[in-house]
């Protein structure tokens, strides 16, 4: 297996963000209490991570790699999955940024029963490193995931990330409500694991032995040879049961880790109990890498069996847009509405995985994919540090929507951003929602899934409902109890980020689309070097 | 400087982001002083800008920078782009020339208005827009712009919102324009299925090489004119303009007198070379520009209110804009366009400092009339030196007295039309003209001549307004009476300066309208000679009957009472308006609303609305949080989607 240095580069942020999570143990080992130091550091690293990404694909590009494989054609190195480890950067970055004290001011909260006095001494023991550090290294598993291309690859990326999430998820461990999040999280979690995992068995057993996407690719086509793929002018293929069943497991596993329906009912638990903090990290992060690796396995390996499994897909589809939605407008906690108003985005950004499947707009479709998921993280985290600040401000345990009322009389800056995230989730110009929404769609009906499109079309305006009651609430409704939201300047540079952003991308979306149409032109499947 | 062209745009949407988000904590001088000052940078930039352009080859005066693709959607691509040539060159140096001037005279205008911070606000935000609109290289830039500078009329004709008349003005102006904006609309989708392009450059580029139907070419311009006759306030539309004036004054002088009401016209003369490729469509706008024109101007005759008169002028000069761009002289109009900015906002500014002095006095004399009606004004020259002798100036300007700004401007308009072959639109600007000088000098000697005919006790009370007002009005007295010499035409001795520079952007247009022949000297001066005699009679005639002889037009008025009641109430338009369309389109509403809306709509979304909350609640209710169950699910699931992929 030939290695050389500069395979390194290709992933140098993960060699960056993993460094960094140890740095960041061993700076509050030698000196504890620097919660800000250690935010800074953080921010400093993702920031390096980020721009390693950017450099590692200029390198490439000058130096002519092309689409040279890297580390046996494990992970790719193009412009997609460059795209990708920034926006897990900047989600890592804004999580950090919004994380502030988050264990400092643990007293001042109700904790719910078993031994209070245990617990808190539990909790002082608990390190602000552990929480920065994991948050890093699930960072880490994301960028493997969204930038594999190999079964073997994806599955580490996977599970890497997922146990951190499992840790994250439980790091209130004195809370039972963090507890049970963590432990519904992983045992649903490692059911899902082993479903790919069985998947990847069966098409490993279905392939001839492979594992990685080019030889999958070939082995479909039936020849080892040509290096034309499959794509146009896609043949219908009749795979075996074997690999058709491999497949299916595949998709489940996929399908849980963004809480498509029926393998959703895990996040609105998961994220109601965990931090908030770690909720808007899960909304956002492992979705964004989760798709990534799918729209890249079933638009550039599996087109060719797109008969067998668009059914499928567009059935589910649809099922979880409206499931997600029509249980959102039932909700009365804003945290819990938010984790369903997650579960219908999923479905919305299904519609791009099917589009994909149609080689003519694959292009497109990853394209629109990559512009919604930046938009996605901008707004859902912007909401959910918000959701965050009231719920630290109010000292209550849950989220309900009567502390909404009249917040925008008392807090008008945070209430003005809490808005703008609604109406950008909504979809309503000139926000940057409407753009992510527009051209997901628009791929998808040049794909031809124009019902699926009407479905979907059909359920954002049942989500207006939601998302402006909320809206409403904060400016029309008297305040109730009274409230002094402190916000930390950290804090409120996150939320600035997210205004701007979503203000900004909506009144000028060409830039970014256009780096995302860069992006999605390059996607690459690298060969492995060994056979 | 030409790459940054953008700074432009920057300053005044700066000043509208600070003194809108901090307005109330600034203060209401640094707000003042901000708002205006960002505009003064503006108009700086703007100079440097056109000096830059006045330094290019003549025939090659184009700064097209393009920072940003604004939108990609297949084949649809919107640059952000920025067009600086001779046409937008003037017009940025009006805007924000005229602006800042504006800016001025509110800072004393608008002094102790609790709304203070939000009026500069928007009065930058309207810059920006308008900016904007001019600047943009593309139709979707410009309508942005448009769409832009309505609101901002919308939101300063409601400014005093809580009284109710003027948030319904408001509104009025919104709904009227939507009709304009429809057929904008429509025209530009026209353009885009034909030239496949919305720039502003591949427009003109595919229309050198137009080979399509002349009814195709009919229906892209006449979409266009319909939008620019909602904007410009031109027949049909025009009803909204004189409700406008329900705003601060200061902003009937910038908005609905001296920018936003030309971006009509700035938009025909934008897309001259699309308006040339069908001479009917150019024969409308001549025809609805003069017929607004002689049509608005009757009603100014009998109006009582100093803005309603002002307002009826605006629509009837604006008509003569329209004449100048039908009859192919579109420089002609951009011209009047440009004097017209002066001296209406001068008019407007002064009308301001009439009514303020007004509005003071009645509020120190406990009476409490309407402080802008001219029936009880009078000889306040005396009070107002300032005031009355910029105003006189305005009016000598509009009446088109040799020498002035309005004469080489207006000439030129009616000229055209004879020469250019619409000798019936030449005579009916003609009379026109007379009226306008009629009712101007009417408007003139109600005001400021004769005795004062308010509240006793009043007369003395009234001010001259402080400097920061009448600083903005003797700088736009002087612009009234020179701002036309860069018009001057080659038969009086001038170079006609403003046609040559101008000559560039509408080349395209006039090579393919091809104006044949060149008449003869003689007739230029003998249009020229009665357009002179016409006007210095209607300037008489007023004299005659509101100074020498107060009594006539009364006795005149008691004579012809059923005509003099017609004109009084604007020909009842907005009755007829009110009837045939508020009223059907109200009755039909209500028709929709009682047998469609209530039981089918209603029944129907709400009966959504329930089935959908009670599913929620059901699929709620499988949300057990126990995970055995969910993992059941989840099998379930996994069953039916891997038998489903094999046993397909």
């Amino acid at each position: 297996m030939a290695f050389s240095y500069s395979d390194l580069f290709v992933i140098a942020p993960e060699i960056i963000l993993t460094a960094l999570a140890l740095v960041v143990i061993f700076v509050e080992l030698a000196w504890p209490r620097c919660e800000a130091a250690l935010q800074a550091i953080c921010a400093v690293g993702i920031l390096l991570a980020g721009a390693a990404a950017a450099i590692s694909l200029g390198v490439q590009t000058t130096a002519g790699f092309g689409s040279a494989s890297f580390l046996n054609g494990m992970v790719a190195a193009d412009g997609f999955s460059v795209f990708l480890k920034v926006i897990l950067a900047t989600i890592a970055l804004l999580i950090v940024l919004i994380s502030r004290s988050y264990f400092s001011n643990a007293p001042n909260q109700p904790t719910e029963n078993i031994g209070e006095q245990k617990s808190a001494s539990l909790v002082s023991r608990l390190r602000h490193s552990d929480y920065y550090s994991l948050i890093l290294l699930t960072t880490v598993g994301m960028m493997v995931l969204a930038s594999a291309t190999d079964l073997v690859a994806l599955f580490i990326g996977l599970e890497t990330m997922s146990v951190g999430l499992y840790c994250l998820a439980g790091i209130r461990f004195e809370r039972v409500r963090s507890s049970e999040s963590a432990l519904k999280y992983l045992l649903l979690g490692a059911f899902a694991s082993a479903f790919l995992l069985f998947g990847i068995a069966l098409i490993y057993g279905a392939t001839n032995g492979a594992t990685n996407f080019k030889a999958i690719v070939d082995a479909l086509q039936g020849s080892f040879s040509s290096g034309i793929s499959l794509l146009e002018p896609a043949p219908a293929m009749k795979g075996t049961p074997l690999l058709l069943a491999g497949i299916g497991f595949l998709l489940i596993g996929l399908l849980f880790k963004i809480a498509a329906v029926p393998f959703h009912f895990w996040s609105p638990d998961v994220y109601q109990g965990a931090p908030t903090p770690v909720t808007a990290f899960m909304s956002a992060g492992p979705k964004a890498a989760a798709l990534a690796v799918f729209i890249r396995l079933f638009g550039w390996v599996l087109p060719g069996l797109s008969t067998v499994w668009a059914p499928m897909l567009w059935l589910i589809a649809a099922l979880t847009m409206t499931v997600g939605n029509i249980i959102a407008l039932a909700q009365t906690d804003v945290k819990r509405m938010l984790a369903y108003s997650s579960i219908a985005h999923a479905g919305y950004l299904l519609l791009a995985i099917l589009a994909a499947g149609n080689p003519q707009v694959r292009e497109a479709a990853a394209a629109g994919m990559l512009f919604y998921l930046t938009i996605y993280y901008l707004m859902n985290i912007g909401a959910f540090a918000v959701v965050y600040i009231i719920n630290r401000a109010r000292e209550n345990s849950d989220y309900q929507i009567g502390d909404y009322y009249g917040l925008a009389a008392k807090q008008p800056w945070v209430a003005g951003v809490l808005a703008l995230c609604l109406i950008s989730l909504a979809g309503i110009p000139p926000t940057a929602g409407f753009f992510s929404k527009l051209y997901v769609f628009s791929a998808a009906v040049k794909a031809g899934y124009i019902g699926l499109v009407v479905i979907a079309v059909l359920n954002s305006v049942v989500s207006v409902y939601y998302y402006l009651r909320l809206v409403v609430y904060m400016y029309m409704r008297p305040l109730e109890k009274p409230l002094a939201a402190r916000l930390t300047p950290t804090t409120a540079v996150a939320l600035m980020i997210c205004t701007i952003g979503i203000l900004g991308l909506g009144l000028l979306p060409g830039g970014l689309m256009k780096q995302a149409q860069t992006g999605a032109a390059q996607i690459e499947l690298p060969v492995p070097t060994v056979e | 400087m030409s790459q940054n062209l953008y700074i432009i745009l920057l300053l005044p949407l700066g000043g509208f982001l600070i003194n809108g988000l901090f307005g109330r904590r600034l203060g209401d001088k640094t707000v003042g002083v901000l708002g205006a000052g960002v505009i003064g940078a503006a108009f700086a930039v703007a100079i440097a800008a056109f000096v830059e352009l006045l330094g290019m080859p003549h025939d090659s005066r184009i700064i097209n920078p393009t920072y940003y693709v604004w939108l990609a959607a297949g084949e649809l691509k919107i640059p952000f782009g920025l067009l600086l040539d001779p046409l937008s060159g003037v017009m940025i140096l009006i805007v924000t020339g005229v602006s800042f001037l504006i800016h001025i005279y509110s800072i004393g205008y608008m002094h102790k208005d609790p709304g203070y911070p939000r009026y500069f606000a928007f009065l930058n935000l309207f810059v920006f827009f308008m900016l904007l609109l001019v600047l943009g290289d593309s139709y979707p830039l410009m309508f942005v712009g448009w769409e832009g500078v309505g609101l901002c009329s919308y939101l300063l004709i409601g400014f005093w919102f809580t009284d109710d008349v003027k948030a319904t003005a408001g509104k009025k102006a919104f709904i009227v324009n939507r009709i304009g904006d429809f057929g904008f609309l429509i025209g530009v989708f026209l353009i885009f299925s034909v030239f496949g392009t919305l720039t502003f450059k591949g427009v003109a580029e595919g229309a050198s090489v137009f080979n399509g139907t002349p009814a195709l070419a009919f229906w892209m311009a006449f979409g266009l004119f319909v939008g620019a006759t909602g904007k410009s306030a031109q027949i049909p539309l025009y009803v909204w303009l004189p409700d406008a004036m329900a705003g601060p004054t200061p902003v009937s002088a910038l908005i609905h007198a001296a920018t936003m009401v030309t971006a009509g016209v700035y938009m025909v003369a934008r897309n001259a070379f699309l308006f040339a490729l069908s001479p009917a469509a150019l024969g409308v706008v001549a025809w609805i520009g003069v017929l607004t024109a002689i049509f608005a101007a009757t009603i100014a005759l009998v109006q009582n209110d100093i803005k309603k008169v002002l307002a009826y002028s605006t629509v009837s000069q604006l008509g003569y804009m329209f004449v100048g761009c039908g009859v192919g002289a579109f420089s002609a109009g951009i011209s009047h366009l440009m004097t017209h900015a002066f001296f209406k906002a001068l008019l407007f500014l002064g009308a301001g400092s009439v009514i303020h002095a007004v509005h003071y006095a009645h509020a120190h004399s406990g009476y409490h009339g309407d402080p802008q009606d001219i029936r009880y004004m009078g000889g306040l020259r005396r009070r107002m030196p300032t005031t009355y002798w910029t105003f006189a100036a305005a009016c000598l300007a509009i009446a088109g007295v040799p020498g002035l700004s309005g004469f080489f401007s207006k000439d030129e308009i009616i000229w055209k039309a004879f020469a250019n072959g619409q000798p019936v639109v030449g005579v009916t600007a003609l009379i026109a003209a007379g009226l306008t000088a009629f009712y101007m000098f009417r408007l003139l000697y109600m005001t400021f001549h004769g005795e004062w005919r308010g509240g006793k006790g009043q007369f003395e009370h009234i001010p001259e307004s402080p400097k920061v007002m009448t600083l903005p009005l003797s700088i736009l007295g002087v612009l009234s009476i020179i701002g036309g010499w860069v018009a001057i035409p080659h038969i009086l001795g001038g170079g006609a300066w403003f046609e040559e520079f101008l000559k560039p952007t509408f080349h395209s247009a006039e090579v393919l309208l091809a104006h044949t022949g060149h008449p003869s000297l003689a007739a230029e001066y003998s249009v020229m000679g009665i357009s002179i005699i016409i006007a210095i009679a209607g300037i008489l005639w007023a004299r005659r009957w509101y100074v020498l002889h107060p009594e006539i037009p009364k006795r005149l008025a008691a004579r012809l009472k059923g005509l003099y009641k017609v004109v009084l109430n604007k020909y009842y338009v907005d009755e007829i308006y009110n009837f045939t369309f508020v009223q059907t389109t109200l009755a039909l509403a209500d028709g929709c609303w009682n047998y469609f809306d209530t039981p089918v709509v209603d029944g129907l979304v709400n009966g959504t609305a329930a089935v959908v909350g009670w599913c929620g609640g059901i699929l709620r209710r499988i949300q057990t949080g126990l995970i055995a169950n969910y993992a059941l699910v989840m099998a379930i699931g996994a069953a039916v989607l891997v038998g489903w992929m094999v046993w397909k």
